[in-house]
């Protein structure tokens, strides 16, 4: 049974409670998908950001804190400072877990704090309490701290660092050593004076059939122990296996996108981590342990720790700025995570300063004197400290990669890499077509957490094995992967590799979900009802960003992907042409039930459940 | 006798000693000879590489690419190759499907 909501409005310091509503958990199933629900019910799309009337909604999948694996997760929903669109960024660790011990399944946050506030969950109370103490630490020692000033090492918290505090515009939310870095859901925690969450509960989530749960679980326990990787390779490199995979695939960005990253950059891959890895770690009740606390024994970074870095952070931290050097790498993954910054968007950023710096837009004079040539480490960790305080050049580049390069001037706009403001993770879309159509019609930008192309990058044959440098049939398998891949996610917030080895492999993942939920909620969904789910989510955020101003022109990928053909490696050769994009585009639109703009049909929304809301015709705010 | 590159990674890179070489096959050669041939070279590759003997099918926690495409999506192994292709020997680490040859690395648990 779902657990109850948190209003909390910190400009009135009002807190109330209310039961979840039952057409929220039937329609949308929790996680991230309630999350946008309430965005879109709650939130017009036209409010600044940084507002009173933007709202960060914390919300837990409905296997949170149950005996169910790898569903220690949580997901941060507002609307972005940093895109403009719905924002989501989702982390794991053992806060989710511990905030549903509370009783609570979302928290609503409201308004601004006049002073620095924390908000502490306990178990069957709720306060707002200062945080004066805490407000100008990173996110390490205010966990630390208030672990220790409460008195209670099991504490869980949920917090952001100065980066948030001072309104980077990708600022991120800590969760012990994990983070829900994307779009700005930290900036958000900053603009509302909200320095942490702090939770600490006793409650045993109640399951409406306790046997059947178990049944169910043991299914996704064997697709777990069946998954060839899982437990083997994916333990012992952890995601940062994907740079030999996507080196040999020749779809690791490089140099800003302007090549793919070759053989040099296995220094930075899964099998050059194992030499820094010192422990293992997981989230709470996952059995994979997947994460790489890695540390540096020598060199100039020598006694930097971190979980990490993961995939993506070793293509922003690493290859597009051409850094082939792990000791660095896992100095700025741990600067970013300490002071609370997004690795993907702060890597991308600086690596369109290098280019702009390389190519005489920027002058030394522009960056505090900085050498900002493309693998100048020692200028990417002084640039961190600047962002993250908003120091001289570093306030430029606290704004992200668009907003920066428009403030630059010049042709610097041309090597923002971008999708409606957020930048790419760490697949080239030019050898990967599918990718490429998700980054244009995700609801968040170039997005990696949701309709991953699974098939183009593993070769998992389902629903099809795919040439992944074809377009064809491309949009319906885009809309497969954020319908199927979503709903399985973004309600149960099951992790995404359990998701991706276990069960889609089997495409098992709606009916597994399926029957957890029968089992924990008491009434029957079907596998179907499951991936309407991804379906329904994916219509109403894409009503809200219409909303928001956001038009088809805004469906696209940067110039350089759509001109520039990869100029080695095995996907040499290929682009995504604006003549690709509009094909792809024109039958995704039909696919989905919307129109040659890309509006719901007011029949579609319908026939899921909607109420078919008018949309207003876009007009940039 | 086309010459193919011939890309490896992980337990298999170590293996062929390399994360690249090039071979030299004969005239009308599929991706099934350029394999074989590599496996030839290299003690204990072929069981990494295929399910029984000579003959065998792909393991199927690989997959291949030729110039950057999937072979499933061609004529599997028995596509034929030609002079300057360039055939990626891939191992999916945090996605994939099909059964494991084992657990060839080693772990430690906290």
């Amino acid at each position: 049974m779902m657990g109850k909501i948190l209003r909390v409005n910190l400009t009135t310091r009002q807190i109330t409670e209310a039961p979840y509503p039952e057409a929220l958990a039937r329609w949308f199933m929790g996680g991230a998908a309630a999350a946008v629900k309430l965005l879109y019910d709650e939130v017009d799309p036209r409010v600044d950001p940084l507002g009173l009337e933007n709202k960060l909604i914390v919300s837990l999948g409905f296997l949170a804190g149950t005996p169910a694996p790898a569903t220690s997760r949580v997901a941060f929903v507002a609307k972005s400072p940093l895109t403009g669109t719905v924002g989501y960024a989702n982390s794991g660790g053992y806060f989710p877990n511990e905030l549903r011990a509370t009783g609570v399944q979302a928290v609503i946050v409201e308004g601004k704090a006049e002073a620095p506030v924390y908000l502490w969950i306990g178990d069957g109370r709720a306060e707002i309490r200062d945080a004066k103490d805490y407000w100008g630490l990173n996110t390490i020692d205010t966990q630390f701290y208030l672990q220790q000033t409460l008195h209670d090492g099991n504490i869980r918290v949920a917090c952001i660092g100065p980066a948030g505090e001072r309104l980077v515009k990708y600022a991120a939310i800590i969760t012990e050593r994990r983070a829900a870095g994307r779009k700005g859901m930290g900036t958000v925690m900053g603009a509302k004076n909200l320095k942490a969450i702090a939770v600490r509960g006793g409650q045993k989530v109640p399951l409406a059939d306790e046997a059947a749960f178990r049944e169910a679980t043991k299914v996704l326990h064997a697709a777990m122990k069946d998954s060839p990787a899982l437990y083997h390779r994916f333990r012992n490199f952890g995601t940062a296996g994907n740079v030999e995979l996507t080196v040999g695939q020749g779809d690791m960005p490089a140099r800003n996108f302007q090549e793919p990253a070759g053989e040099e950059y296995l220094a930075i891959g899964g099998q050059a981590g194992t030499a820094y890895r010192v422990r293992h770690f997981t989230c709470d009740q996952c059995p994979v342990l997947c994460a790489q606390v890695r540390a540096v024994t020598s060199g100039p970074y020598a006694g930097y720790a971190s979980e990490g870095p993961e995939f993506e952070s070793l293509y922003s931290l690493g290859s597009d700025m051409c850094i082939a050097d792990m000791g660095a790498c896992i100095a700025l993954d741990r600067l970013c995570d300490e002071l609370g910054l997004d690795t993907i968007t702060f890597g991308a950023t600086v690596a369109m300063a290098m280019e702009c710096y390389e190519r005489g837009i920027l002058k030394r004079g522009d960056v505090d004197g900085l050498d900002l040539k493309f693998g100048n480490h020692e200028a990417a960790v002084t640039l961190l400290r600047k962002i993250a305080f908003r120091e001289g050049v570093g306030d430029l580049l606290a704004e992200g990669s668009r907003a920066s390069a428009e403030r630059i001037g010049g042709d610097a706009p041309k090597y923002a890499m971008h999708v409606k403001g957020l930048e790419p993770p760490a697949y080239d879309p030019r050898g990967l077509k599918s990718m490429g159509l998700n980054y244009m019609t995700a609801f968040t930008g170039a997005d990696h957490s949701r309709g991953h192309s699974e098939q183009e990058v593993f070769g998992i044959p389902v629903p099809q094995a795919v040439d992944r440098l074809a377009t064809e049939g491309k949009p319906a398998l885009t809309i497969f992967n954020q319908d199927v891949g979503g709903s399985v996610k973004d309600s149960s917030m099951l992790c995404t590799f359990v998701a991706r080895l276990a069960l889609l492999p089997k495409n098992l993942g709606a009916t597994v979900i399926a029957d957890l939920w029968r089992a924990a909620q008491g009434y029957e969904v079907t596998p179907e009802e499951v991936v309407r789910v991804g379906e329904r989510l994916t219509n109403v955020a894409r009503v809200w960003n219409l909303r928001a101003g956001f038009t088809r022109a805004d469906d696209t990928l940067p110039e350089r992907l759509m001109t520039e053909p990869l100029t080695t490696g095995a996907s040499k050769g290929h682009v995504i042409s604006p003549a690709d994009r509009d094909r792809m585009l024109d039958e995704y639109y039909s696919l989905r039930g919307w129109d040659a703009n890309g509006v719901p049909a007011a029949e579609r929304l319908a026939a899921l459940g909607l109420d078919a809301p008018a949309v207003d015709l876009p007009v940039r705010a | 006798m086309p010459t193919v590159t011939v890309r490896t990674m992980f337990e298999l890179a170590r293996i062929v000693g390399r994360h690249t070489v090039e071979l030299t096959v004969p005239g009308g050669a599929s991706v099934r000879t350029v394999l074989e041939a590599l496996a030839a070279a290299h003690d204990g590759l072929r069981d990494r590489l295929f399910d029984g003997g000579t003959g065998g099918a792909l393991r199927s926690y690989l997959f291949v690419e030729l110039n950057g495409r999937d072979i499933r999506s061609l004529q599997g192994l028995e596509t034929p190759v030609g002079e300057g292709d360039a055939l990626s020997v891939l191992i999916p680490v945090a996605g994939g499907a099909g059964s494991s040859p084992g657990a060839p690395e080693s772990v430690s648990r906290s």
